[in-house]
């Protein structure tokens, strides 16, 4: 479906096209654009991995931007849909991340931190935090409280994106993004501490 | 509750110096309480959250997502070779087919290149430790390397000879080679690996599939990659290898593998030896009932294998599938091979030798093994032999460890106490005349003497009987010898009170503690009425009754008991006195201080527990006594770690570990302790795979030297069980938590304490499942156990009762979470005081609860 690496095919229109209705309010066209764009994420990641082995590590923001650059017809679109992309990616991140920690049992991180039993005290608690499925948990109840907040969370973090760009993504001041970051990120670790007591 | 005014609060208190923020939170907030407390809380975490949601945790993780991507393609260019297609993937690298087609040759080799985005620096030195393995090799049955470089990526890959081949076994099923001709080609395989160890290489992963045979018959040994290349310097030694357990395939493991020991030589003659079996009987030696380690441990470390001919002649497969998964092939015809008869004696004999659990017992090099099988195929008589009956009978031995070593353990030990007693009979009646009835008092020592010996010669002779019966055979050599001592000794009451007391001792090492504490009690009032409390004897006895009280969970009755023992101990060294024993003394105090910490007297316990370590440290004890110190180490180690001073903690069982792995001989079951106990400390640091590891080599050595039921494994179990709960795999969890209620329910039937803490965890695994239910209940068992205590130790009768609260929170029954949770406040607020968090968590508890119920009055009240 996707066109071959530096080729511009069939399937970007596409998802320009469905961008392009999604961010019209078209129902629908997100739950089509998804799982394209899911695709295409991966795809650049293998490319990134082959490439820039000097980096050693992959910012999921070069893997945003790319997908994005391949994906969609730059002349045919607005900045708002940049935004709607964007925000979709970082989603895609975290849900991409998430299932892929709970399919391997969190093995990596500290897992859920609780208190368990007899014994055990000191959980560290970044330990706890770097538990991606604790901060998910966590971060469903925060955009609960408060959506806005969730979001920075999401595109910051799982997207990658810098403060300027979540500015732009969610139509905000920086300096709003840098508040509601500061909050945000307060609440989630009292959050994962307090699940750890 | 009002989150833009506390947003709005916590922004402004940001704009305020740090160490002014709570001042001004109170100057101009004091009239909102739940304001304050929540923009401080925030405050608080934003001190410490800097670190917090970094990125680079996620770029990790996003990196090992992707790390299953896809590789290499077709006419792709690795230097001068070209990749015609993937041929096989491992662990770390990808094996491509590929040519080399340039001026000079065309060729086709295989070319292995590690995975993408595992480029880490333990892959990467694994790798280039294969490169450097296989560069050292040449010989025709393993696979030759060719050349090496980098890719223009900048991945290392390697390029060896292309084998074009089957594996082995599926080899030898398509051709119908007979025995001899599976042996001919098994002998080949031997030089190969002979050669490997030649080269100081142990190759660690040898299985069918390795090995691939060519069209011409010739058998090439494959994939070093978890070779290990001995350090010449050291030559000979063996090598402890942590993460072999790891990186082998469980079914062709051997026992030192499984248990993550050394690995030597002796590890790949195993690994042919069940090579062997499979290629000759078409079945493992083995059957695994699933795939966990416990099981594996069980059945590569404790079960014998069937004979090859009995497993050949289907005997032994009634309940075992074919096993086809090592190479892709069926095993289900094979009737040349099937042939029982032409296995039996010598084959039988060659690979059960090679089987052996003991490294020491296998052949003692590849050569010897492949020399047998020559001599075999020759007609020559071989030197593997059926175990002898002296073999069998240390065999049965150190298997039924428990109650065979016990048992002429203790007949050495009652006969030991009989002897001291006979001589001090003897010097006493040196000093008074030998009158008749005293030599008769000799006599009738003497005949009970040699009725004991003989009855423990009966038993160690007749090994079936006994095998059958195993541990009760100790008990009931025990409850003969009792009534006796009774009944032949009363008129020798210095004797009596010394075999009661070897007796007594005997029935706590078999777990009768009610037998034991009989024996004890009854040694310990004859000692008392000849000489008094305060004397050597007694306080021995004292302190054996207190570790028993402490493992029946008589915490009371330990404590007032170890306390008499370490003042008779404290003021005999203090006079100096001949009798005085640092050990006795470092002893004493160390169960005194685990008793009190068992009750909650964290302060009394520390202050025990560091008094008995510095005493061992200062006293340079020697040989057995020296396992006091490790103990101590140990003890103090936990203690610290079990209340999260892993700084501190961690060193000193670290440090115990090592010092038990010296002691000769088989690992001491103090080791399995002091193992758990790291695993609680990685456990609790979130370090879940080394956790998962030192757990798993606890639970071996404990069951090795404890049984399958005691009070360690069960602590073990549970362990393993908050580790699944941390990964999120519940089902795991349960599974162990309910072995260990299980384990600890007939470890000790009568000390529910020990319950109560696979009782809380399973409540808390059924919780996060969603079985609020099921969870009350265990919570409940568990809280009646805590409350039963005549010193309640209050963090955790608090702990649970807030869990119960939730629980009945989850099940929309409130006005009863409110009543527990309430009860938990009340018990917390005195007894934890004020500012213990476990007071602050109960009393949010409690207010969330109210809130839950529309008391908002209530609720405020608490805030």
């Amino acid at each position: 479906m996707l066109a071959p690496e530096g080729h511009m095919g069939e399937g970007e229109r596409d998802v320009t096209q469905m961008l392009l209705a999604w961010s019209a309010g078209e129902p629908g066209a997100k739950d089509s654009l998804f799982p394209l764009v899911y695709d295409e994420l991966k795809r650049i990641a293998r490319h990134y991995l082959r490439r820039e082995r000097e980096e050693h590590t992959l910012q999921p923001t070069a893997l945003v931007h790319e997908a994005y650059l391949r994906l969609v017809d730059q002349t045919r679109v607005t900045w708002q849909n940049r935004a709607h992309f964007y925000g979709m990616t970082a989603t895609m991140m975290r849900r991409i991340l998430v299932n892929h920690a709970r399919a391997h049992a969190t093995e990596k991180r500290g897992g859920a931190a609780r208190r368990l039993s007899l014994e055990e005290a000191n959980i560290s608690v970044e330990q706890s935090a770097t538990d991606l499925i604790a901060l998910d948990e966590a971060l469903n109840r925060l955009v609960q409280l408060d959506e806005r907040k969730g979001r920075v969370v999401e595109l910051l973090y799982f997207g990658g994106l810098e403060h300027r760009e979540v500015a732009e993504v969610l139509n905000v001041s920086e300096k709003t993004v840098q508040r509601d970051w500061q909050i945000a990120r307060s609440w989630l670790y009292r959050e994962l501490s307090l699940a750890s007591n | 509750m009002q989150w833009q005014k506390i947003e709005e609060v916590f922004d402004a208190a940001l704009d305020v110096a740090p160490a002014e923020r709570r001042a001004w939170l109170l100057k101009h907030w004091a009239h909102d309480a739940e304001l304050c407390r929540e923009v401080e809380s925030l405050l608080a975490a934003e001190a410490e959250s800097s670190n917090f949601l970094s990125k680079s945790n996620l770029a990790q993780a996003l990196g090992l997502l992707l790390s299953d991507a896809e590789e290499a393609r077709e006419g792709q260019r690795m230097g001068r070779y070209r990749i015609v297609r993937e041929i096989g993937r491992g662990g770390m690298g990808v094996v491509y087919l590929a040519v080399r087609d340039d001026d000079q040759f065309r060729q086709t080799v295989a070319v292995k290149v590690v995975k993408r985005g595992l480029d880490t620096e333990e892959i990467l030195r694994r790798f280039r430790n294969e490169r450097q393995i296989l560069a050292s090799l040449s010989h025709k049955n393993i696979a030759r390397l060719l050349d090496g470089d980098e890719s223009e990526d900048g991945r290392p890959y390697f390029v060896m000879e292309y084998v074009e081949g089957l594996p082995l076994l599926k080899y030898c099923d398509e051709h119908g080679l007979s025995v001899t001709e599976r042996l001919q080609i098994f002998r080949r395989i031997c030089s190969a690996v002979q050669h490997a160890h030649q080269n100081l290489i142990i190759h660690r992963d040898l299985k069918p599939s390795n090995i691939l045979v060519t069209e011409d018959g010739e058998p090439k040994l494959l994939d070093f990659g978890v070779a290990k290349l001995l350090n010449p310097e050291f030559a000979g030694e063996s090598l402890t290898e942590t993460h072999a357990f790891r990186v082998m395939t469980p079914e062709y493991a051997s026992p030192e593998q499984v248990r993550g020991l050394h690995v030597t030589t002796a590890t790949d003659i195993y690994s042919l030896g069940v090579v062997l079996y499979e290629l000759l009987t078409g079945v493992r030696p083995y059957k695994l009932k699933d795939s966990s380690p416990a099981e594996l441990s069980r059945a590569i470390c404790d079960s014998e294998p069937s004979k090859p001919s009995d497993a050949a002649s289907g005997e032994q497969r009634s309940d075992q599938p074919p096993s086809s998964d090592s190479d892709g092939r069926k095993t289900e015809t094979r009737p040349e091979v099937r042939n029982a008869k032409a296995l039996r004696g010598d084959l039988d004999n060659i690979v059960l030798k090679a089987l052996r659990k003991e490294p020491e017992r296998r052949y003692k090099s590849v050569e010897q093994f492949s020399e047998d099988i020559r001599r075999h195929l020759e007609g020559l008589p071989v030197s593997a032999r059926k175990d002898t009956f002296t073999y069998r009978a240390s065999k049965f031995i150190s298997r039924h460890k428990q109650p065979v070593a016990a048992a002429s353990l203790i007949i050495l030990a009652i006969i030991a106490s009989l002897i001291i007693a006979l001589w001090q009979a003897e010097a006493a009646r040196k000093q008074r005349d030998l009158a008749q009835h005293e030599r008769l008092r000799a006599e009738r020592i003497n005949q009970f003497l040699q009725r004991m010996l003989s009855f423990s010669n009966q038993s160690l002779t007749s090994v079936s009987p006994v095998a059958q019966r195993r541990d009760v055979t100790v008990n009931e050599m025990l409850d003969q010898i009792a009534p006796q001592v009774e009944a032949e000794l009363a008129d020798q009451p210095e004797v009596r009170a010394q075999v009661l007391r070897t007796i007594g001792s005997a029935y706590a090492s078999q777990g009768q503690y009610e037998a034991a504490e009989r024996n004890l009690r009854a040694a310990l009032e004859a000692q008392v009425r000849l000489y008094g409390e305060e004397n050597a004897d007694a306080a021995a006895t004292m302190t054996e009754l207190g570790v028993l009280s402490y493992r029946q969970g008589k915490l009371e009755e330990a404590s007032r008991l170890l306390e008499k023992a370490v003042a008779f101990y404290r003021k005999q060294g203090q006079a100096h006195a001949p009798e005085s024993s640092a050990a006795q003394l470092a002893l004493a105090l160390d169960y005194w201080g685990v008793v009190k910490f068992y009750q909650g007297d964290t302060n009394a316990s520390f202050s025990l527990l560091n008094e008995a370590l510095r005493i061992s440290t200062g006293a340079n004890l020697q040989g057995r006594e020296r396992r006091v110190l490790i103990f101590n180490k140990s003890d103090l180690g936990g203690a610290l770690v079990s209340l999260g001073d892993f700084e501190k903690g961690e060193p000193l069982l670290l440090e115990a570990a090592a010092e038990y792995r010296q002691i000769p001989g088989p690992p001491p079951w103090e080791l399995g302790s002091t193992l758990m106990m790291l695993g609680v400390a990685a456990l609790n640091q979130g370090r879940l795979d080394e956790a998962d590891k030192y757990l798993l080599e606890s639970e071996g050595v404990l069951r090795h030297t404890l049984g399958d039921q005691n009070g360690y494994l069960a602590q073990n179990l549970d362990r393993q069980a908050a580790l699944r709960f941390r990964r999120n795999d519940l089902k795991a969890a349960e599974e162990k938590a309910r072995q260990s209620l299980t384990v600890s329910q007939a470890f000790s039937p009568h000390n529910n304490l020990l319950w109560a803490a696979p009782m809380w965890t399973l409540g808390d695994i059924l919780m996060k499942g969603g079985r609020a239910r099921e969870a009350e209940d265990y919570y409940r068992q568990a809280l009646a156990i805590f409350d039963q205590q005549a010193k309640k130790n209050y963090t955790y009768l608090v702990s649970v009762k807030i869990r119960l609260s939730q629980s009945l929170v989850a099940q929309g029954r409130l006005p009863e979470a409110g009543q527990v949770a309430r009860e938990a406040r009340d018990d917390a607020q005195p007894n934890l005081g004020a500012e213990s968090p476990l007071t602050k968590a109960a009393t949010d508890n409690l207010a969330a609860i109210y809130e839950k119920q529309r008391k908002g009055d209530e609720a405020r009240s608490l805030r």
